[in-house]
């Protein structure tokens, strides 16, 4: 029973991925290099983000959900003209910084945004996503493990994917503040490259435009009771692209 | 709408028409059949249930406890009787279903069961953050994943929403709000005729919840749980096999 879920798990994503948008544009898989093309980056994909909008979720012990959003960069959050680019072999080490300062177990630095939910995010800046699920029973789909942690909706009124990309799934060790035992949460961050379209032309400079990105985030969930089945868990975020993407 | 989005739905469209001879329609789950006098295959009132309890621990694990609950002797199928599918009847018994799951009497855990009796299925949620969607806010808790190999539902209808007040374990003295569903499983094939020997269908179904956020200021967030069951045919207990009630005591 187990296996045949997976498979269809497999195939309800395949079949997303399959799946074209309004336009009739195909709807890309996330883990697509194009930055990280094994040759050197695709033509018009080889901008290097100067940040990354971070998303810290956790259940606290209501049952409720903690979603803190955060801004990193490097260099002064409030002087864009110094910072720095990040490079992608950089952003899992910055990600485990981030996790950790999201536990808030000390002052934050980036301090958390007063955003507090995965609906209508709004992103204006070529960049880094990463979302981390601090939660050791609750982990992201893999392509490692044959399955996709992200997949987008092309549903009426949504985008289909042209750009987002790079997409890494990271497990992050980090220690148990109750066990102080280090144990194994995931993340995962791809790039956005801001493209207007399938053709990766960009957003031009007016008037500006935005586009709709749904989307959904599978994990698996341990059950309490010891067994080696889980069960998925779904959440289905949407997301705004708003070009023109500010610089840097 | 734009003139792009407009023949996609009207492409998805046609797409839905080409499969309706093999998927036939997903009803609702709200359906009424047992009070549906226009159903007369569908007068069949379960006599046992199978009960789903979930909660969240703090370790974030999901606990599933199941049980199967049949009205009056376990161990005689033919001695169950009806239960009444009256909503003060229905809410007694998850009541008392999620008081003996909280104990821990589960028979298993889990979902991707094998259902063999026409029966109640009971889902309720121990989380005072975590609600089912209802029909009164026209969602509906459990929607049928065509996509992922389900069969449309043909079999699950005479679902009722309810908010069960249960113990708060975290204010003693106090009560929290559980959210539950109760749906009818009618054992049905399609052409609405029971499952016949042999027969086995497979559902995908996804539970969908509304997650209320640590910050009171935010709204809520849908979060999706996607079990399977199987309903596997022919149904046990027909009601030709249960014993006439006992006539009244003589005078």
């Amino acid at each position: 029973m187990l296996e045949a879920r997976e498979s269809q798990i497999q195939e309800l994503v395949a079949e997303e991925l399959a799946a074209t948008g309004a336009s009739g544009a195909p709807n890309h898989d996330i883990y697509e290099a194009r930055l990280t093309a094994p040759g050197g980056p695709a033509p018009g994909f080889d901008y290097v983000p100067y940040c990354i909008y971070f998303y810290y979720v956790r259940v606290d012990n209501s049952g409720k959900l903690r979603i803190d959003h955060y801004f990193d960069c490097d260099g002064p959050s409030d002087d864009p003209t110094q910072w720095q680019p990040i490079p992608y072999a950089a952003v899992p080490g910055r990600l485990r910084n981030l996790a950790l300062n999201g536990r808030r177990l000390a002052p934050t630095s980036p301090a958390p945004l007063p955003d507090h939910n995965f609906d209508n995010i709004v992103w204006s800046r070529r960049s880094y996503i990463a979302f981390f699920f601090d939660e050791v029973n609750w982990q992201f789909h893999t392509r490692g493990g044959g399955r996709s942690a992200v997949a987008f909706k092309p549903r009426p009124g949504a985008h289909p994917n042209h750009t987002f990309f790079d997409a890494q799934d990271v497990p992050l060790v980090l220690p148990n503040n109750f066990t102080g035992i280090d144990d194994t949460r995931s993340a995962i961050f791809f790039v956005n490259h801001m493209k207007k379209n399938e053709n990766g032309n960009d957003f031009p400079p007016t008037p500006p435009e935005s586009q709709l990105f749904e989307f959904e985030m599978f994990l698996k969930v341990q059950f309490a009771e010891t067994s080696p089945n889980t069960l998925t868990v779904i959440f289905d975020p949407t997301g705004t692209n708003q070009g023109p993407p500010e610089t840097p | 709408m734009s003139l792009a989005i407009t023949t996609f739905i009207e492409a998805l469209a046609d797409r839905e028409q080409q499969l309706l001879p093999e998927t036939a329609v997903d009803a609702p789950i709200y359906e009424f059949r047992l009070k549906d006098p226009q159903k007369e295959k569908f007068k069949y009132t379960p006599r046992c249930v199978y009960f789903y309890y979930l909660r969240l621990e703090a370790s974030g694990a999901l606990t599933i406890w199941k049980h199967f609950w049949p009205n009056v002797d376990p161990n005689n199928s033919k001695k169950w009787l009806p239960i009444n599918n009256n909503r003060s009847n229905l809410k007694k018994i998850i009541t008392e279903r999620a008081t003996f799951a909280r104990k821990g009497q589960g028979q298993g855990f889990g979902f991707g069961d094998t259902w063999k009796h026409k029966s109640y299925i009971m889902i309720f949620i121990d989380e005072k953050a975590w609600t089912l969607h209802k029909e009164d806010h026209d969602k509906a808790p459990v929607v049928f994943n065509i996509s992922q190999g389900s069969k449309p539902n043909h079999s699950f209808f005479d679902a009722e929403d309810f908010v069960i007040d249960m113990p708060d374990p975290d204010n003693i003295g106090q009560t929290m709000q559980c959210s539950a569903v109760s749906i009818v499983n009618h054992m049905k094939k399609e052409d609405e005729e029971d499952l016949a020997s042999g027969d086995s269908e497979f559902f995908h179904f996804d539970l969908f919840f509304e997650v209320a956020p640590s910050n009171g200021t935010a709204s809520s967030m849908t979060v999706i749980i996607d079990p399977t069951g199987t309903n596997q045919g022919p149904p046990e207990d027909p009601p030709g096999l249960i014993d006439p009630p006992a006539p009244p005591p003589q005078p």
